[in-house]
Parts: C-alpha cells; sequence; structure tokens
C-alpha cells in the first residue's frame, strides 16, 4: 500500500485533526497533509468533521448532581424496610426486657397488670367492664 | 474506591463530579435523548456507590466505567428493540440578524443526531468513543471487543454512512 492510500484510509477513519490518527501513522500524516493530494483528501473529512463538530452536549446541571446525592444518602427501598424491621424489633425486645425486669423485681400487681392487659385479648374489655 | 466502599459521600461526590460529565456526554449520544441519558448514568453512578465494595480495579475507572455505561445502552437498545429517540432541545430562534443562522445551525446539529441514531450500535459506539470521547484506538477496540482494524473499518463505514446521511438530510 502506498503512502497516499494508507493516508486516506487514515483520513476516512479518524478524520482530519491529526490528533485522533493512530499514533503510528501521524508522521505519515505529516509528510502528506500538505502535499495537493492530501488537502484534497483531509478537506473531504474536515467537512464530516464540522458537521460532527456542531453536536454538542450539555454539561450535567445541578439538580441531576443534587439527584444523585440524594439518592445515594438516602437507603434504598430494602434497606428501609431492614431499618424498620430492626426497628420494630428493639422496640419489642426493650419492652420485654423492660417488663421481664418489672416481673422480676416483685411489682406484681402492676406487671399483672400489664401482662393481662398486653396478652389476654379480653381484658381490656374487662378492666372498663369493672371500671364501668 | 477504597473510600466510596467505607460509605465515604464526599469521596463519591468528587467521583461524581470528575466523570459525570463525559459519561453524560457518552450516553447521551449514544441513546439520542438527554433524559434517557441521564436516567441511566444516575442509577450507574447509585450501583456504584451501593456495590463499591466489590469494585477491583483491573482497570482505570474511567475505562471500567464506559464499559458499564455501553453495556448500559446496549440493554436499553434491546428493551427498545434497537429504537433510537432522537431528542433535542428545542431552540425557538428569534428575530435578530443572527437567526437564520441559528435556525441553520440547529437544523444540522438535528440532522447530525439523526444520522448517528440512524448508525448500527458499533458503528455509532466507534464514532463517539474515538471521535467525541478521543480515546485511543487500542482502548476503544478493546471496549468494544474488537481489533483495532475492525475499529478502523467501524469508523470508515461510519463515516461515509454519515456523510451519505447528512448529504440527504440537508438537501
Amino acid at each position: 500500500m502506498n503512502e497516499l492510500q494508507r493516508f486516506t484510509e487514515c483520513a476516512h477513519s479518524y478524520g482530519s485533526a491529526r490528533q485522533r490518527w493512530p499514533v503510528a501513522d501521524r508522521a505519515l500524516f505529516d509528510r502528506v497533509a500538505t502535499t495537493p493530494e492530501g488537502q484534497r483528501v483531509l478537506a473531504d473529512a474536515e467537512r464530516i468533521d464540522q458537521w460532527l463538530d456542531s453536536d454538542r452536549c450539555a454539561p450535567a446541571g445541578l439538580d441531576l448532581l443534587a439527584a444523585i446525592g440524594q439518592r445515594a444518602l438516602s437507603p434504598p427501598p430494602r434497606r428501609r424496610w431492614l431499618m424498620s424491621a430492626g426497628l420494630a424489633a428493639s422496640l419489642i425486645c426493650g419492652f420485654a426486657f423492660g417488663l421481664g425486669q418489672a416481673l422480676l423485681a416483685g411489682d406484681h400487681e402492676d406487671s399483672d397488670m400489664i401482662s393481662q392487659a398486653l396478652f389476654s385479648p379480653m381484658s381490656f374489655t374487662g378492666l372498663l367492664g369493672e371500671a364501668g | 474506591m477504597a473510600a466510596i466502599a467505607q460509605g465515604d459521600a464526599d469521596a463519591f461526590t468528587r467521583l461524581v463530579e470528575q466523570h459525570i460529565d463525559w459519561a453524560l456526554r457518552f450516553v447521551e449520544r449514544m441513546l439520542g435523548n438527554r433524559a434517557l441519558a441521564e436516567d441511566l448514568v444516575q442509577s450507574a453512578f447509585l450501583n456504584i456507590w451501593e456495590r463499591a465494595a466489590g469494585w477491583e480495579p483491573r482497570a482505570r475507572f474511567s475505562t471500567w466505567f464506559y464499559r458499564v455505561l455501553y453495556n448500559r445502552c446496549l440493554d436499553q437498545f434491546r428493551a427498545r428493540g434497537r429504537h433510537t429517540d432522537v431528542e433535542l432541545d428545542e431552540e425557538i430562534p428569534d428575530a435578530s440578524a443572527g437567526a437564520e443562522l441559528q435556525l441553520q445551525e440547529a437544523q444540522t446539529r438535528g440532522a447530525v443526531r439523526d444520522a448517528l441514531a440512524a448508525l448500527p450500535e458499533r458503528q455509532r459506539a466507534a464514532l463517539v468513543l474515538c471521535y467525541y470521547e478521543e480515546l485511543s484506538q487500542p482502548e476503544a477496540a478493546a471496549l468494544l471487543g474488537v481489533s483495532v482494524g475492525a475499529l478502523e473499518s467501524l469508523l470508515s463505514r461510519a463515516r461515509s454512512s454519515l456523510k451519505r446521511a447528512m448529504q440527504t438530510l440537508l438537501n
């Protein structure tokens, strides 16, 4: 393959800007780019480059950055569920522990009332009935 | 990434700020749709935050993240049946002297997006990675899973198709 052929192939693939060409072909670019044939090939590639350059993308907006930060810092749904379950479990354990301590301390009258209120379905209505 | 794996929110913020612009640019050009690109990039970053502990530094972060984003784009194409939405900001030109020029530029930009969207996915990816993102040929070829010679061929076909499409669209 002669130099102009390879030069044309590179321009067709990588465009008219030297920095986009493979490192190994940049010396070829320097040799051929200034020749009349080279300039004709580059002018054709440059037209496509100009079209491509007309497409610009806006940088990320602050709202997107904020949304990523906000979602990263709030736990995902599964973790929220686990946190709720953990919180509920710790509340139940704490309450059971407190109840156990009260029973052991011998405050039987209050403890009996609490046990009755918690574990007997009829106890609450019973208590209300007695009060009435 | 080690700091992020430890839950360091500042490290995560720095990582996002450093990489979000190119990530968004790449995905927007691949999908042809800004809103979809923002959703995809946001989800990819959140995935990093949640799974940073499992990240193994086999490559540079940007090389690895390009692959993640490219694979997510392919998933999008599969989910949408290879359809690419082309969405452009609708800028209404004013009545000033530059209005005609603005209109022409908007038309050209729209035509380029249409032409890019019409390219087969791998040709589009090759063009976006090599032209817009200026990745080296070995980097882009590795990302697409092709040889450097095949990448050159993809680029040549992409630019030829784009040239034909632009000539048709602008005439």
